[in-house]
Parts: C-alpha cells; sequence; structure tokens
C-alpha cells in the first residue's frame, strides 16, 4: 500500500471556521502536518480539539476555510463534491466509531460498497472483498447481515471495507471507542497488522493505551498542533 | 366522558401545534370527503330521491317493442285499445311533446309543449298549482281548446297573476285556446314544459303512426310483470285483428323512475366509485402522514405506556385524533361540495336526468357525517395500531428513531404508496379509455359537412298554413332569399336536422316484394328535404339523381334513398326506378314513391350510432308545418342570423324561428355526455394521482431523512451524488412500480365494466395502458427527484458523528 510519492499528505496552514449564527468558532488554526507514506500516525487530544474536524479535512469529508491541502502529490482543497467524493473511492479508507455499517446490506455489500463507487469489475470486486475478509477473519460470516455480529466483528467488518480497496491510507476515528477492551485490543492488532504490510494509517484516538502502537503522535489542542502535549513522541 | 373529552382537548391541542401536517392532513381529506359528497349528491338527487309525484313506484311507462326495431313509441288507436283492454292499471295516459308558435306578443315565439290526454295530471297524482285540470272528455276532436300553462312560464309570462286563468292564447289554431290552469312547479316532462294541451283524439289515425309516450298508474297492490302481460295480451289480440301494422308488436314496461335515469346510472355509479377511491387515496395519505409523525411521538406514547396507559386507551387518543382531522376535513369537503354540486349542475345540465334537483339535503349530510367519521377510524387505524403494538423500552431508550424509522413502519408506509399508486393507475386508465373513446367518437365521419353551417327551425301556425302549396311557398320563398345572401354559399331545408331533432321511423312496403316474413319491418328513418340540403351538408349523390324542379306537388311521387338502405332491403339490386308506399300497399288510395337516387349515409340520431336506413321525400310533395332552414356560410354562420330573422319576419312575422344552431354545436351537443364522462373521470383521476404523487414524495422525503446517517456513510465511502440520486430514486420508485402492476391488472380487470361507455376502443387498449404507465412512472420520478436531489446534499461528516 506504500507509496513513492513522499509525504503522501501535506497540509499548509489549514484552518477551519465553522459560522452559526452571529457566532464564528475557529475549529482548526493554521495547521502544517505532512504524513509518509507507510506511517502509523495518531492524532490526539481532548474532546473537542478538532480531533474529527481534522479527521474530515483529511479524508475529504470537509474542506479547509484556508490553507493547502495536497493528496498524493495532487490539490485536493478546492475539489468539486464529486471530484472528492471520486478521489474518497479511490485513496481512502476509513474506519468509523461508530462502525457505519448498512444495515440493510450483507457483509459482504458493506465490504464491496466502496469498490462498486470505485467502478470495479463484479469480478474484481468479488475478488476484493474475499481477500479482505479473510485479512480480518470474517469469511465465515460472509453473508451475515451486521445485525447478526458482535460489535468486534462489525468493526473487523468494517476494517475489511476500508482496505478491501487498497487505499493509499486509512482514516480510523476511535476505532475503539464503542467496543470492549478485548475487542478493541483485536482490532488495533489487526491496524497493526496491516500497518506492518505497508499500510499508511491516521487515527484519532485520546486512548493512552493505543498510543504507543502508532510511529508518531500529534496532539491537537483548541484546533493548533500542540508539539507537547502530554503523550507527544515521535518514533522514527 | 371526561377521558374522552380530555381525549378530546388534548388532540384538538396537538394538532394546533402542528400546524403544516394538519393543514395538509384536512386538506387531502377535504378533497376525498368533498368530492364524495358532491357525487353522492347527484346519486341521491337522480337515483335515489323519489320523483316529485305521489306513490311513484306505481307509475311506468309502456313502450311498443319489436323485435326486430326495438322500443318505440306508441300510436293513438293501440293506445286506445290497451286503455280500453286493461286492469291492472288504475289511469293509462299518454303524452306527445310539442312545439307551438305563440303568437300575440310581437314576433312569434316557440314554446315547448306536450300533449296529453286528459286524464295525464290525474295519473300522475299531481294537481294543478292554479286553476283546475282537463276534464274528461276534453281530450276528444270536438272539446273546446283549453290549455293549462307550465309554472315558469306562468311565472315569465303572466307574472305569477291568477287572472292568467281565463285568458286566451293564440297557438296558430282555428281559434284561440283557454288557459284553465297552470301546472305544478316541480312538473317537468323530459325538461321543462311551458305549455300542456289536450290531445285531439282522432282514432282513425293510422295504427303506425306512433308518437305518443304512455304513462301508466298501476293499482294498488298490482306489480310490473302481470301488468305488463295483461298489456301483451292486449297487444296479441291486436296482432290477429291488425296482422298488416301490429305483428310482432309487444309491449315493454318500464318504471318511470327507472325510465328517467336508467341510462345515467352506470355512469353515475362508475362516478361514484371513482370519488371513493379518491377518498381511499386521501385516507392512505392522511395515514401516511400520521405514521411519519409518529418519529416525533413514539417517546411520549412509550412514556404514557410506561406510567400505565392501557393499548385501548392510547389507540383512543389516536382516533379522537384522527376522528378530529377528519371531522375538520369533512367541513372544509362539504364547502368544496356545494362549489361541485354548483359545478356539476352548470356543466351536466343536459347530459344527466334530474341534474336541477340535485341538493344538499339530510340524506347527503348523513352520508357525508357517516363517511366522515369512517373515514377517520381508517385513517387512524393502521398508525395507531401500529404505535400501541411497538415496545415501550424501545421507545424510552431511542426516542423517535424507534418507531418510525424501523423496517415495520417502513414497510407500511412503502406498502400505503403500492396502494395509492394502484388506484391512482386504476382510475386514470379508466378516464383514459373514455377519453380515447370520446377523441374517437370526434373522429366519426358524421356523413355531412359540421363546419360553417347554421340551422334554425321554422315551424308555422297550423291554421294559417294548413294548405301545404302555402307552406311549400313560403319555405322556397324564404329558401331562395337566404340562398342569395351576401356570404351565404348554399341553403336548404330539411324536417329534421342530424344530431339531436331525431326523426320519425316510418315503416314502407316495396312494390312487387316478396314479403317472407311477416315479422320482418321494413323500417326507414324518414325525412323530408330540397335538393339544397344535400348540397349544403355536401352529402353526396352516389347513384342516379336528386330531387328536380319537376318533382312538385301533384307530380308522380319521388323519393332518394341513403346507401344503407339500398343495402339493406335491396341486397346488390337496383333500388332505382323502384315504387315504395308507407300506407297499405293494397289501398287504392296509396301514394307511392318512385326512388330516383341513392345519396350518402349521415349518422342522423347519436354520432356513436352506424347509420340507420334513411328515405327521404321532396319537400314540394310532403312539406310539413316544421321544417329546418340549413345554410352554409363562408365564415362564422351565426352572422346570418340576423338576415335570416328580419327576412323570415318579412315573409310572415306571425312563424317564430327557434333552435338557432349551428351544426357545429349540435355535433358537440351530441358528444356531450361522453365528454362529460371522460371529463370527469380524468378530474377523478388527476386528483388521485396528485395525491398519489404526494405520497409518494412524502415516504420518499421522509426516507431520506431518516436515512440522512446512511446516505452519509455512503458518501464518506466515495459514492458522487449523480449514485445517491440514482439510490433514492430506484428505491422510492420500488413501490410505484409495484402499484403501478396492482393497477394495471386491477385496471384491466375493472375496465370490462366501461365497455358500455367505449365507442371504438377495447377495455384492454394497449396504447392507453401504455400513455398510463408512462405517465404515472413520469410524475412519480419528478415527485421523487426533489427529495432524491436533496439527499445528495447529504454531509458526509454525519458519518463521523457517534449515534
Amino acid at each position: 500500500m506504500a507509496l513513492a510519492i513522499d509525504p503522501l499528505i501535506r497540509l499548509n496552514g489549514v484552518s477551519k471556521i465553522f459560522h452559526t449564527k452571529e457566532v464564528e468558532t475557529h475549529a482548526l488554526s493554521g495547521i502544517d502536518l505532512e504524513i509518509r507514506a507507510g506511517e502509523y500516525l495518531v492524532i490526539s487530544g481532548p474532546s473537542g480539539c478538532g480531533k474529527t474536524t481534522l479527521l474530515s479535512i483529511l479524508g475529504l469529508l470537509d474542506s479547509p476555510s484556508e490553507g493547502s491541502y495536497v493528496l498524493a502529490g495532487e490539490p485536493v482543497s478546492s475539489l468539486t463534491a464529486a471530484q472528492r467524493a471520486r478521489v474518497r473511492a479511490r485513496t481512502i479508507g476509513f474506519i468509523f466509531q461508530a462502525f457505519n455499517l448498512i444495515g440493510d446490506l450483507t457483509v459482504f455489500q458493506n465490504v464491496e460498497l466502496p469498490l462498486k463507487y470505485r467502478g470495479m469489475s463484479r469480478h474484481e470486486r468479488r475478488a476484493a472483498v474475499h481477500g479482505a475478509l479473510e485479512r480480518v477473519g470474517l469469511l465465515h460470516r460472509i453473508n451475515h447481515y451486521p445485525g447478526q455480529l458482535s460489535g468486534g466483528q462489525q468493526q473487523r467488518a468494517a476494517v475489511a471495507r476500508a482496505v478491501a480497496g487498497q487505499p493509499l491510507v486509512l482514516l480510523a476515528d476511535e476505532p475503539t471507542g464503542n467496543l470492549d477492551s478485548k475487542n478493541g485490543s483485536q482490532v488495533m492488532d489487526l491496524l497493526a497488522e496491516l500497518h506492518q504490510q505497508g499500510a499508511t494509517i491516521c487515527m484519532v484516538t485520546h486512548d493512552p493505551r493505543y498510543l504507543k502502537q502508532a510511529q508518531r503522535t500529534i496532539y491537537l489542542f483548541d484546533g493548533r498542533l500542540d508539539g507537547h502535549g502530554p503523550f507527544h513522541r515521535e518514533v522514527a | 366522558m371526561d377521558a374522552l373529552l380530555q381525549d378530546l382537548r388534548y388532540a384538538v391541542r396537538s394538532l394546533s401545534q402542528n400546524l403544516g401536517f394538519t393543514l395538509a392532513a384536512v386538506l387531502t381529506l377535504a378533497i376525498g370527503l368533498g368530492g364524495n359528497t358532491a357525487i353522492f349528491s347527484v346519486v341521491n338527487g337522480v337515483l335515489l330521491r323519489p320523483l316529485p309525484f305521489p306513490r311513484p313506484e306505481q307509475l311506468a311507462i309502456a313502450w311498443g317493442h319489436h323485435p326486430a326495431i326495438g322500443r318505440e313509441t306508441v300510436s293513438l288507436p293501440d293506445f286506445l285499445d290497451w286503455q280500453s283492454g286493461v286492469h291492472s292499471f288504475d289511469r293509462l295516459a299518454a303524452v306527445a311533446l310539442a312545439n307551438y308558435p305563440v303568437n300575440g306578443r310581437g314576433e312569434a315565439e316557440l314554446v315547448s309543449g306536450a300533449v296529453v290526454t286528459a286524464n295525464f295530471f290525474r295519473t300522475l297524482g299531481v294537481s294543478p298549482a292554479v286553476g283546475r285540470d282537463f276534464l274528461p272528455g276534453e281530450d276528444s276532436r270536438s272539446a273546446p281548446r283549453v290549455a293549462i300553462l307550465g309554472y315558469n312560464y306562468w311565472q315569465r309570462h303572466f307574472g305569477g297573476q291568477a287572472d292568467a286563468v281565463g285568458r286566451h292564447l293564440d297557438l296558430g289554431a282555428e281559434g284561440p285556446y283557454t288557459i284553465v290552469g297552470v301546472a305544478p312547479r316541480d312538473l317537468r316532462w323530459e325538461g321543462e314544459v311551458d305549455l300542456w294541451t289536450p290531445l285531439a283524439i282522432d282514432s282513425t289515425r293510422p295504427r303506425r303512426s306512433d308518437f305518443l309516450t304512455v304513462v301508466g298508474r298501476l293499482r294498488p297492490g298490482a306489480t310490473l310483470l302481470p301488468a305488463q302481460n295483461e298489456l301483451n295480451a292486449v297487444a296479441r289480440q291486436l296482432e290477429e285483428r291488425y296482422p298488416d301494422t301490429n305483428t310482432g308488436w309487444r309491449v315493454d314496461l318500464v318504471p318511470l323512475q327507472e325510465e328517467l335515469v336508467g341510462n345515467i346510472r352506470p355512469a353515475l355509479l362508475m362516478f361514484m366509485g371513482a370519488v371513493v377511491l379518491v377518498l381511499l387515496i386521501a385516507c392512505l395519505n392522511v395515514a401516511n402522514l400520521m405514521l411519519a409523525r409518529l418519529t416525533s411521538r413514539h417517546r411520549e406514547i412509550a412514556v404514557r405506556t410506561a406510567l400505565g396507559a392501557s393499548r385501548s386507551r392510547l389507540l383512543r387518543q389516536l382516533l379522537v385524533e384522527s376522528t378530529v382531522l377528519a371531522l375538520m376535513g369533512g367541513g372544509v369537503g362539504l364547502l368544496l361540495a356545494t362549489w361541485g354540486i354548483d359545478a356539476l349542475r352548470l356543466s351536466q345540465a343536459g347530459t344527466i336526468p334530474r341534474i336541477e334537483s340535485v341538493t344538499l339535503d339530510w340524506r347527503v349530510l348523513a352520508f357525508a357525517l357517516g363517511l366522515t367519521l369512517a373515514t377517520g377510524l381508517a385513517a387512524g387505524l393502521i398508525p395507531a395500531h401500529r404505535l400501541t403494538r411497538a415496545d415501550p423500552q424501545i421507545g424510552l431508550r431511542d426516542g423517535s428513531r424507534a418507531a418510525a424509522g424501523s423496517p415495520a413502519v417502513g414497510g407500511a408506509r412503502r406498502g400505503l404508496v403500492v396502494a395509492e399508486v394502484a388506484i391512482a393507475v386504476v382510475l386514470l386508465s379508466g378516464a383514459g379509455l373514455l377519453l380515447r373513446s370520446f377523441a374517437r367518437l370526434l373522429q366519426v365521419n358524421p356523413g355531412f359537412r359540421v363546419d360553417n353551417v347554421l340551422t334554425a327551425q321554422i315551424s308555422l301556425p297550423r291554421v294559417k298554413y294548413a294548405d301545404q302549396s302555402r307552406r311549400v311557398a313560403l319555405y322556397e320563398e324564404l329558401n331562395s332569399r337566404i340562398a342569395a345572401t351576401a356570404g351565404v354559399q348554399a341553403a336548404g331545408l330539411v324536417s329534421r336536422a342530424p344530431l339531436g331533432d331525431g326523426a320519425p321511423h316510418n315503416s314502407f312496403e316495396i312494390e312487387h316484394a316478396l314479403v317472407t316474413d311477416p315479422a320482418a319491418v321494413q323500417d326507414a328513418e324518414t325525412l323530408v328535404a330540397t335538393t339544397g340540403y344535400f348540397t349544403t351538408l355536401n352529402i353526396p349523390l352516389l347513384r342516379g339523381r336528386l330531387f328536380g324542379p319537376e318533382d312538385r306537388a301533384g307530380a308522380p311521387g319521388v323519393a332518394l334513398i341513403s346507401q344503407t338502405m339500398a343495402r339493406r332491403y335491396w341486397k346488390g339490386h337496383d333500388p332505382l326506378g323502384i315504387r315504395i308506399t308507407r300506407d297499405d300497399p293494397s289501398d287504392p288510395a296509396a301514394r307511392w314513391y318512385t326512388i330516383v337516387g341513392v345519396v350518402g349515409d349521415v349518422r342522423h340520431e347519436r354520432l356513436a350510432e352506424l347509420p340507420y336506413p334513411q328515405l327521404y321525400l321532396p319537400m314540394a310533395q310532403v312539406a310539413g308545418r316544421r321544417m329546418i332552414l340549413t345554410a352554409r356560410v363562408a365564415g362564422d354562420p351565426m352572422r346570418v342570423v340576423a338576415v335570416l330573422r328580419r327576412t323570415l319576419a318579412e315573409l310572415d312575422s306571425q312563424v317564430p324561428l327557434s333552435n338557432v344552431r349551428t351544426m357545429r354545436d349540435r355535433v358537440a351537443e351530441s358528444a356531450a355526455r361522453p365528454r362529460a364522462s371522460a371529463g370527469l373521470l380524468a378530474l377523478f383521476a388527476a386528483t388521485a394521482l396528485l395525491l398519489a404523487l404526494v405520497g409518494v414524495y412524502g415516504v420518499i422525503a421522509y426516507g431520506v431523512t431518516q436515512r440522512t446517517r446512511e446516505l452519509g456513510i455512503r458518501v464518506a465511502l466515495g459514492a458522487r451524488p449523480r449514485e445517491i440520486l440514482r439510490l433514492v430514486m430506484r428505491q422510492g420508485m420500488a413501490p410505484v412500480v409495484a402499484g403501478i402492476s396492482v393497477g394495471v391488472i386491477c385496471g384491466l380487470a375493472g375496465s370490462r365494466l366501461l365497455r358500455s361507455m367505449l365507442f371504438q376502443v377495447e377495455p384492454t387498449d394497449l396504447l392507453t395502458y401504455i400513455a398510463v404507465i408512462g405517465s404515472v412512472s413520469a410524475a412519480a420520478m419528478g415527485a421523487s427527484y426533489w427529495p432524491a436531489r436533496r439527499a445528495t446534499r447529504v454531509d458526509p461528516i454525519v458519518a463521523l458523528r457517534s449515534e
């Protein structure tokens, strides 16, 4: 999954301002960040510090109010909704805290969904879904519905959905937030394994137990990068 | 009772807090209930309300009936024989409509009249509003001339003054008529009658001169079938006694109410069925709205349940709400119905009998109230049932998502859309078939020119024009003057104009023909015409010649026949030169007519009926007292009316001009009923479709709201706007497609009921169904497009938010 373009992600002076009635909220201010291909980065910080906003900008779910964002060498700050959707489908894999599997679709269909949006052929999709589910150990649940799975299994299915298309980067938003410690550990082991295999991972968490798995942790406070956060650490 | 009042107060408060929902539901129900009330008021006024006569169930019409001809009016001698030969009836009376030229008030006026036997009013059981009834014997030829005024005519011309009785009217007869009474206000006979006069009974009239409608009042306790058998026994005696004229003739006895409104019954019942279906859609829509509203109410219901409210208590509260909604809808619907009834009275006058007696009476109000209450229950039952069956624990935990967002409620709402679309498709198919049928009717070639032709009736006073030569002279002078008028391209005269005037049917005998079957009647629509009539109306001469100047009174009789008459009675042989008579061929005084030409067929009675054999006699030889002037005009035909009136007044100011209409108007009037049926059903179908589309829109819009998170996830995973659009529309259209399928199947099954109303269109007409499927699909796609477009704007960030 690693790519020769380095850095894979570059944010320069990224700010995000939300306007509600007469109130202006600065969710992010002057973020400069680079993520290298194959890196495992954790974004941490207290609630309301802007972690999720940063992740949504990294994942092209939102656009920065100011600053530039270059993803895999391409500037992506001012793409249209359809263009952003295309880049998301080809480049980014998401793992959500609430799993976000679609209840009406089977595990197979859920994992297949981003591949469909990418425009892959049925044959390619089938192979990719089987491969991804095998990696997360859920092949035996391929025809089950999310409601028939445990929380841990659901998140593993979500991980399979995120990696099935071999995206350039995996963005994980509190992936263990809705899991018990045992299932949380299993999911984190899975992410570590994916990283070992070359995946670029950017994870938002405020659980100190999982910080050590990352190569680098950045700390956000009031929408700004704080290099001296309590858990700041960089692994070469 | 207290609890019910409490529920009522709560319902009013709850509905007033949700004005958008309340307004939408009330309007939807008002459309359904208003339509039903309006149409039921017509059904009530026309079919259910008794006729304005005492014991109307005892009244019946007796028609002559022949297997080859069907129903026919009755000749005077036959009527007199029936009258003296039956005992099942208290009275048998006879009536014939006849227009009178009334002189003495400036320009002569033609008034609608009826000649009746002296016992006519007594048979119906009515008494004059002023003055007296006709006395026994006043219908004999020697009796003094008397008349009874129609109520409205009395009001219009005599100011409603009682001293009108005793005054005289000049009806162009040998002497004036003395007014002896005024008919009751409600008395009508095939429409408004201005003047009633006694029939001058002349038993020497020929037996097959059929012009009387016979109405009888059965004796108390007597029933229809024995009475008909008794009349038929008399008819058989007449057949034995008069085989030349009465062979095959029997009697058809029909209840008067059935006779007056019978042929409109299927159409009215169809309309009633259509508005019931519209109401059903309205109910389903309101049920849908209420289900949607459960989103915000599930927690409230769960709390109530947790606090100990029983299921029946909750059900009652919800049903009280839906009933309050229905009552509000019913109130607005009643208002819509009063407008609808006025509109129906105006638009359907002349196409629906007794439409003038349609009002909002107690029966209609009771119907409206009953329907409103039933609607309230029906609309509230499904949502109430769903809500009170939901698990209160889930309601307490998850609030609105538990009930409204649950697959069961979503399935129920989609099911309602399937039903709504199916009903709309059934109605649209019916309306489509009737509209196609109407279009076909308008495309029918009537056999004559329709555009730029004026028709106007000339009615000559009886005494002044007793002499035929005088009649012919006036007609010919008028015709030649009008033909010479600037802008008039051709003019001609005919005894009855097509489409509206009817035509007398006369039997005839062919000279030297071998009659093998005495019951095989040779019958034709008999018309008197000038050559100008054929050129004015472009009726083609197919063989032989038209009438010429040599065909005068005193010259050998000549006749033209239509193509259908030539085919039917000469079957490939040449009819030219053959003589026919309308009299007894064995009578030395019989008048014979030589066929000199064959002309094109004319659809004389109705556009939808195949042409009947037609026999034309020359006006110069058989001019009657009534003729229709036809004139083909360059441009608007009505612009020569003033010249026509002036010319006629110059010739004789006592001759009234009436029934002035263009031929285009006659065609339009003849198609009025199919047009009204198609138009009304199309209106109901369009309303049904509109309501169904509102339902489709509501379900999809609600689905988008419910699925915001799922859509956000899809967008986050890379779905482009057009993929979201396609997904939402595809899922929204699924119940629509199912509804269309069910609707087409039901429509095909039900369309057979329309067969009798269709003209040259099969109930399974493929084009109609394709058009309906296409238009419903397109409209539903339009209705689903807007919520689907909104779905494309869902912010994918919702995927990152925790539940």
